[in-house]
């Protein structure tokens, strides 16, 4: 009863962070019809600058915060204005490309700035200590992370449903012609996409940071991520939230019953499942061309 | 790479045009031309160079055959792929097994250039139904198995410090090095007539068809799904070969060495050298492999840092990693067709992200 337990909710608390990882991918995807296969580095940017000026400054988690986000979501926005916007009109796979080439350099950044293999993340406002529940025990900050990514990505998931900026990046993302003509800005939907989804990357680098070590690890979490984009199916931003936790109990499962080394292989191959029999994903649309 | 907007279509015989219509430098001779010159380098540095400069070499070639081959399924064929390092593994892995089993030295690696073939087989069966940046995320699975996979057998064998071979030649250091320069020589030497020889004839025509506009290579009677397989089984194989004379070069496998950024690695070297070309990726294989070499140098000239040397391969991540973007997005030709720009006003995407947005500023 506790192994199962451990599973479900190991594997939710773990999905939720995959949601909000894959909601992230989901509206780059959305606007720009991109894989950014450069969304961990994202991640373990943000969090690496919080971790490092804990060490050293003495400010707030907030200030802190606030501007590792900032400096992510620039990041992001700078990437597709002077790079993958030049990308338009070409082969989907030269944003692709392009976005394993940023990854590469943000790698060989990181490799230069943070030499450290690894550092932490102390969020004050998280409690300390750990819950029980039906005989599975749990560190409760964790769980307040992972309810704070479900919160978060629900949020995300109203906001694109029902604001008219939601609607706007929705419809950049269909036709970007017609929205244009329609009196959307569509270069501004595009870049503040970006900065969106790299905010989103950062915040799901630091606050996974915070509970676990950051270290490269974040940047394969951001991989794992992409089958759970395709589970819930790729256009669909209520598709993340599905995807992200159908993933995250895939590998909880597999994780409590086969062994925690075969997490990554297990969800790879339901990635090929997925793309094979199931190519538009739980929620997403059928007409989305694959083949 | 798919024509997708109508207007791109007339780059379809420009580009397919590139074995003919280059006056003296015919296909024969280009093929030719490189491999003399990469005979001359390699005599003048086994005869001139210390070994260090000679494993600069022999990495260079091991780099170039693998190159080519990814060339070939990418330039060529247009299947992207960023599981190379899958091959690269799977080959040093199957190699080192045979090697255990008792195959002597070339047989073991030519049994990993099999399996590598049998593996390309498996990993093109998605690339029947889906292609482009979809096909890069299968591609990715295929990694993360092959790297499962190796990382099970080596731990179940001989545990985390990985496998030793023992050297494939006799001698000092330096003649080590210089044997394994000619052999790899001869191997990249087989390499280009091979690809160049598949390159030139109906099945160079059919992959850049297929590359270029798959529907209309259906209709126009072009076994799709046959020359797909094949380009993903021959590239393999050849990686495969490379992975299995890495094993031996370098002595030693371990799984933490096939990384997904020795696979974007390889990528840079095709991008940067030029896609579906001979000279583009032996090009990019110099330049790529010499960047970790050259850059403390380059930095030390400017600022004088001991940390340098320390960081060269971070400093060179990043310059190949800029070198991708800048070769993707605004030199798809790379370095071996690079011509200067004739007087067209704007690139096609930045035309289309302006007419994108002139309405939407009057709106």
């Amino acid at each position: 009863m506790s192994e199962l337990m451990s599973a479900i909710i190991g594997g939710l608390s773990l999905g939720a962070v995959y949601s909000l990882v894959t909601i992230g991918i989901v509206i780059v995807f959305r606007a720009t019809e991109t894989f950014n296969f450069a969304h961990g580095s994202f991640m373990l940017l943000a969090a690496l600058i919080v971790g490092r000026l804990q060490l050293g400054s003495g400010l707030p988690f907030a200030i802190l915060a606030l501007i590792s986000l900032g400096i992510v979501g620039a990041l992001g926005a700078l990437l597709f204005r002077f790079v993958l916007r030049y990308a338009v009109g070409r082969p989907h796979f030269v944003a692709v490309i392009a976005t394993l080439g940023f990854a590469a350099v943000a790698d060989g950044f990181i490799g230069v700035v943070f030499p450290d293999p690894q550092y932490s993340i102390t969020i004050p406002w998280l409690s300390k200590g750990s819950a029980t529940i039906f005989g599975a025990t749990f560190g409760t900050a964790s769980l307040e992370i992972s309810g704070f990514a479900i919160v978060l990505t629900a949020a995300l998931v109203l906001v694109f449903r029902f604001t008219s900026i939601g609607v706007r990046i929705r419809a950049g993302g269909q036709n970007s012609l017609l929205a244009s003509q329609g009196g959307i800005n569509i270069n501004w939907v595009y870049v503040g996409s970006w900065a969106l989804a790299c905010v989103l990357a950062g915040i799901a680098g630091i606050t996974y940071g915070s509970v676990n070590s950051v270290n490269q690890g974040i940047e394969n979490l951001a991989l794992l991520a992409f089958p759970a984009a395709l589970l819930g199916g790729l256009d669909s931003i209520p598709g993340s939230l599905i995807g992200g936790l159908g993933m995250g109990l895939v590998g909880g499962f597999v994780a409590a019953y086969v062994g925690g080394e075969y997490v990554t292989v297990v969800t790879y191959l339901v990635l090929l499942a997925v793309m094979l029999f199931l190519p538009h994903g739980i929620a997403g649309t059928r007409s989305v061309r694959r083949v | 790479m798919t024509i997708q907007t109508p207007a791109a279509g007339s780059a379809v015989p420009v580009r397919g045009s590139g074995a003919r219509g280059l006056g003296w430098r015919s296909l024969v001779q280009q093929k030719f031309l490189i491999i003399a010159v990469a005979v001359i380098a390699v005599a003048f540095f086994t005869a001139t160079g210390s070994s260090y400069t000679v494993y600069i070499v022999d990495t260079i070639l091991l780099a170039a055959i693998g190159a080519l081959a990814l060339d070939l399924l990418m330039g060529t064929g247009g299947q992207v792929s960023i599981g190379n390092a899958a091959f690269l593994a799977a080959g040093a892995y199957v190699t080192v097994w045979a090697s255990r089993s008792g195959a002597p030295f070339p047989f073991d690696v030519i049994i990993g250039g099999l399996a590598c073939a049998v593996a390309g087989l498996i990993v093109g069966l998605p690339a029947l139904r889906i292609r482009g940046m979809y096909l890069a995320l299968a591609t990715l699975a295929a990694f993360y198995l092959a790297d499962f996979v190796g990382q099970q057998y080596q731990t179940d064998t001989v545990g985390a410090a990985g496998f030793f071979l023992n050297p494939v030649f006799a001698g000092t250091i330096s003649q080590q090095q210089a044997s394994w320069a000619w052999l790899l020589l001869g191997v990249l030497a087989a390499t280009i007539i091979l690809v160049s020889w598949l390159r030139s004839g109906r099945s160079g025509r059919a992959w850049r068809m297929i590359r270029d506009h798959e529907v209309a290579a259906s209709i126009m009677g072009i076994p799709v799904a046959r020359y797909k397989l094949l380009a993903f089984m021959i590239s393999s194989a050849i990686i495969g070969v490379q992975g299995g004379l890495l094993a031996h070069f370098t002595g030693s496998v371990s799984y933490d060495s096939f990384t997904l950024g020795l696979s974007i690695s390889v990528i840079a070297m095709i991008l940067i050298g030029g896609l579906d070309s001979l000279a583009g990726p032996l090009i990019g294989a110099v330049v790529v492999t010499m960047l970790p070499i050259f850059v403390p140098d380059v930095i030390n000239a400017f600022v004088s840092s001991p940390a340098a040397t320390q960081d060269a391969s971070s400093y060179a991540e990043i310059i190949y990693g800029v070198l991708i973007m800048v070769f993707m997005i605004a030199a798809p030709k790379g370095l071996s067709r690079w011509r200067p720009r004739p007087a067209v006003p704007r690139a096609d995407g930045a035309a289309a992200a302006d007419t994108a947005r002139a309405p939407a500023r009057r709106a």
